[in-house]
């Protein structure tokens, strides 16, 4: 029974460890499609590509930004959570009435 | 390939806060009873994680605009005299668009997707790049997995806080 209680927690965290990398897609689709709008204003006009660089380099780091939380929580969920969780169900087991 | 100003001055901005975070993340854990010399060396991981994150980011940026050399360079000299010729329709040069040839259309749009493609995959990269250095902070027993973490956040807090000063500054 121990087992399986194990089993599902594993299982839940890899799974939710998938879920959050989802958040990774985004952001990529995102900055290049700014990317490729800057680089379309660049074209249009040459001359304010300072400009374009400096707002287009804060904007990436932003959206970037979300992605990262995905990033943290799933690896979090991979490395960290199946530890505690098990150490948390074997404790309680162990805890319980004979 | 010669490092923009932008791209330094921008770096510098988020370095200098990143580290200011982290050090007040290190005095938290201090508050909290939890230091030891994993600390301020998971600490130093991540900041280093997240400023060369951000450089990488920048030094893409950077390239792309070098590369996207404008459409209006391609344009034969005939094409500015007919337009410079046109008559105004409303006399007002800002809200009017500015019309491109087929060729120049078509030009733009090869750079654009070049421009994307090359963005996804530095971005990509970066974040394997990320996950790397998560995953030694996490098995290498002298980081503290937390304070390797927590600094990859700092970026965003750090633009926030920036944006809100400038916007102070010109109110």
């Amino acid at each position: 029974m121990i087992e399986l209680a194990i089993g599902i927690i594993l299982g839940c965290c890899a799974l939710g460890a998938g879920i959050a990398l989802i958040a990774g897609i985004g952001p990529g689709i995102g900055e290049g499609n700014a990317v490729a709008k800057a680089c379309e204003a660049i074209g249009r006009q040459p001359e304010s590509k300072g400009a374009v660089t400096s707002t287009m380099i804060m904007g990436c780091a932003v959206a970037e930004t979300t992605g990262i939380y995905g990033l943290v929580v799933g690896i979090l969920l991979i490395f960290v959570a199946p530890n505690s969780f098990v150490n948390i169900l074997l404790n309680a087991v162990s805890n319980l009435p004979k | 390939m010669k490092i923009q100003q932008a791209v330094w001055k921008e770096t510098r901005k988020i370095a200098i806060g990143v580290l200011l975070l982290s050090c007040l993340m290190i005095l938290g854990f201090i508050g909290l009873g939890y230091f030891d010399y994993t600390v301020p060396l998971g600490a130093l991981l991540g900041t280093v994680g997240a400023v060369g994150n951000f450089f990488l980011m920048a030094l893409t940026v950077q390239q792309i605009t070098q590369q996207i050399h404008g459409v209006k360079r391609n344009r034969p000299a005939d094409v500015d005299e007919q337009k410079e010729n046109k008559p105004e329709a409303t006399g007002n040069d800002e809200t009017e668009e500015d019309p491109l040839t087929a060729e120049e259309q078509a030009d733009l749009r090869e750079q654009t997707l070049w421009a994307k493609k090359k963005m996804q995959r530095s971005h990509a990269l970066r974040m394997v790049m990320m996950v790397v250095i998560a995953i030694i902070g996490l098995k290498i027993s002298c980081f503290h997995p937390v304070a390797v973490m927590v600094p990859f956040l700092f970026p965003r807090i750090v633009i926030l806080i920036n944006s809100f000063i400038e916007k102070r500054k010109g109110v």
